[in-house]
């Protein structure tokens, strides 16, 4: 699912931009292509930060997808038909789908999957906050394809135009499918609030807990980000975190009304002025604290994924061994023949 | 419907798909590579279909009719009809594999006779079944063949998975399907074991005679509690 904004700061990867003064002719020639908004590709000349910027922002996103299949493939085993097992299987194994391309597009950088992924299980690397919070009810399949996927696609709508070829091609299939889960989620609210008054209640409460969660997925505001006006010179951060997150809560508003459910803010109304919603303030306190490592649950989450890379080790060993084993094989077969 | 196929049968049939489906989509997010999560939730993914539409037509022929979710959620454990194997919990990563190719290899002749059945509503779910099972079965053989032919861990790891399952193997021959010839079901899975085992460098136990499954089932009442658990809390609820 999900790309957090890349300008969650990464001690690591913090470098001043060395181009602002007196850029080297190569690092001219590049601006004036990413100007021009051509696509940079895997082959061309580019900035060693800008490549550095974007493996860190790919790769984080990719572990979002993958980290992204724990939540919700929490209900696999409890969804309450046939169908909606289905659909849900269907769904986190997009995510799984959708990390694969992602760390291709990051390989195609230079970085190694394996190194990627070291980083994620060694708690160096980021991924998304939002995926640090427990699935309750099975609303919150539902309420995580309406409001999470719904905030993904905002957020990543505008990488399908950034300026890396490979990671805005990725993003033009990925957002595709998460436009479907967007509807499959919306689609379990809904039968949610057209059913019982139990379901009815589950959607509300499910609502309630990822409300203001989904609003921080946009990160800081633009006043406190760090990574911002490199990416947009870059040509990777196309619009801002607070237009981005204004524009989720503008489409939201309504789409809560016809659910008949209500969002968790006493300050959210029609500013006519503005021609938006005006919304409370966000715990920036919570964001920060989830974005460190003390969520609800970081540390379940990244056992879960070192786990099932540690049990599958052996796995990916006799994988290697007998393909090894074959291609020995193979060679000596064929100088048998040479020598036949 | 004097060439219907008769409804226990189509519940053994669906109701193993279904408890294998389910016991394959626990590893989902879980499997030991990316690549292999995928490969594995597309076998889940396929049987758990097979399961619905073979549910559905059990469903429909059911005077009253009923529904495909009354059929897997408000059953009983002891009404389920699947081989025993299917409901086994998943073990490591050589038993999961083991299981799905022993069950692949069962499904392939017997979606192949039903195909070409007199039953047409059978033959057509058959007809999309055999093509899948032909899929499951090759991604299985080739898993099996490295495993036997692998390290020696995962040799280890396949042959104890061939120990704890080979007993349940003999149900597996002995079970009438209607609309499919036992012998001849038989002989196609014995021919298939064997040619993998060879590539596998493994020997194949010999074929005991079928040991009674613990009538009490104690995998798939777990397995079935956790999965009808919030469709019986609100029993009345539409999803
Ligand atoms: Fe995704």
């Amino acid at each position: 699912m999900y790309t957090q904004a890349l300008d969650v700061p990464d001690i690591a990867a913090q470098q001043a931009a060395p181009h602002a003064h007196g850029a080297s002719p190569a690092e001219a020639n590049f601006l004036a292509r990413i100007a021009r908004d051509e696509k940079i590709e895997p082959q061309d000349e580019m900035p060693e930060d800008y490549r550095k910027s974007l493996i860190r922002q790919i790769s984080q996103h990719a572990h979002s997808e993958v980290v992204g299949m724990l939540p919700e493939g929490n209900w696999i085993t409890r969804a309450p038909s046939l169908k909606r097992k289905e659909i849900l299987l269907a769904k986190v194994q997009d995510e799984g789908g959708h990390g694969l391309y992602l760390y291709s597009a990051a390989e195609t950088l230079g970085a190694s999957r394996d190194d990627l992924v070291d980083a994620l299980h060694s708690g160096k690397a980021k991924y998304s906050s939002i995926f640090n919070y427990p699935t309750d009810s099975w609303a919150d399949i539902g309420t995580i394809g309406w409001l999470v996927d719904g905030a993904a696609i905002m957020n990543q709508v505008p990488l399908c135009r950034c300026s890396y070829g490979p990671y805005a091609r990725a993003m033009i299939r990925v957002c595709k499918e998460e436009s479907f889960h967007q509807r499959q989620g919306f689609d379990i609210v809904r039968a949610l609030c057209e059913g019982t008054a139990a379901q009815k209640q589950m959607a509300q409460e499910s609502v309630n807990r990822w409300w203001w969660p989904t609003l921080m997925m946009f990160g800081p505001h633009d006043s406190d980000s760090e990574h911002t006006g490199q990416a947009s010179a870059w040509g990777i951060k196309r619009i801002s975190n607070d237009d981005l997150r204004q524009r989720f809560v503008d489409v939201t508003v309504p789409q809560a009304a016809f659910l008949g459910l209500t969002l968790p803010d006493a300050l959210l109304k029609w500013n006519a002025d503005r021609g938006h919603y005006d919304f409370g303030p966000i715990d920036w306190n919570e964001f920060w604290r989830v974005v460190k490592g003390d969520g609800p649950c970081n540390a379940e989450r990244l056992n879960d994924r070192v786990q099932a890379f540690d049990d599958g080790g052996w796995v990916r060993e006799a994988a290697a061994a007998h393909a090894d084993k074959r291609a020995r094989r193979a060679v000596s077969a064929a100088s048998v023949r040479i020598a036949a | 419907m004097s060439n219907a196929i008769p409804e226990t049968s189509l519940l053994t049939l669906a109701d193993t798909c279904l408890l294998w489906g389910h016991r394959l989509s626990e590893w989902c997010g879980h499997g030991p590579a990316l690549e292999e999560d995928i490969a594995l939730t597309n076998t889940a993914l396929d049987v758990i279909g097979q399961a619905r539409a073979l549910l559905q037509l059990v469903a429909h022929r059911r005077t009253p009719p009923t529904t495909e979710d009354a059929l897997a959620y408000f059953r009983d454990p002891h009404e389920f009809r699947n081989l025993s194997l299917a409901e086994l919990a998943n073990g490591d990563y050589a038993q999961t594999i083991l299981r799905s190719f022993l069950l692949a290899a069962w499904f392939v002749p017997v979606w192949e006779a039903l195909e070409k059945g007199a039953d047409r509503q059978v033959a057509a779910i058959a007809t999309n079944a055999s093509k899948e099972a032909r899929m499951q079965l090759r991604h299985a053989h080739d898993w099996v063949v490295r495993f036997g032919d692998g390290t020696p861990e995962s040799r280890r790891r396949i042959e104890a998975a061939v120990a704890s399952l080979w007993p349940r193997c003999g149900e597996l021959l002995d079970v009438e399907i209607d609309g499919t010839a036992r012998t001849a079901r038989r002989d196609a899975w014995l021919s298939i074991v064997t040619t993998t085992f060879t590539k596998a460098t493994m020997t194949m136990p010999p074929m005991g005679a079928a040991s009674t499954p613990n009538s009490s089932h104690p995998d798939r009442v777990t397995l079935l509690t956790e999965m009808q658990s919030l469709a019986r809390q609100h029993p009345n609820a539409v999803w």
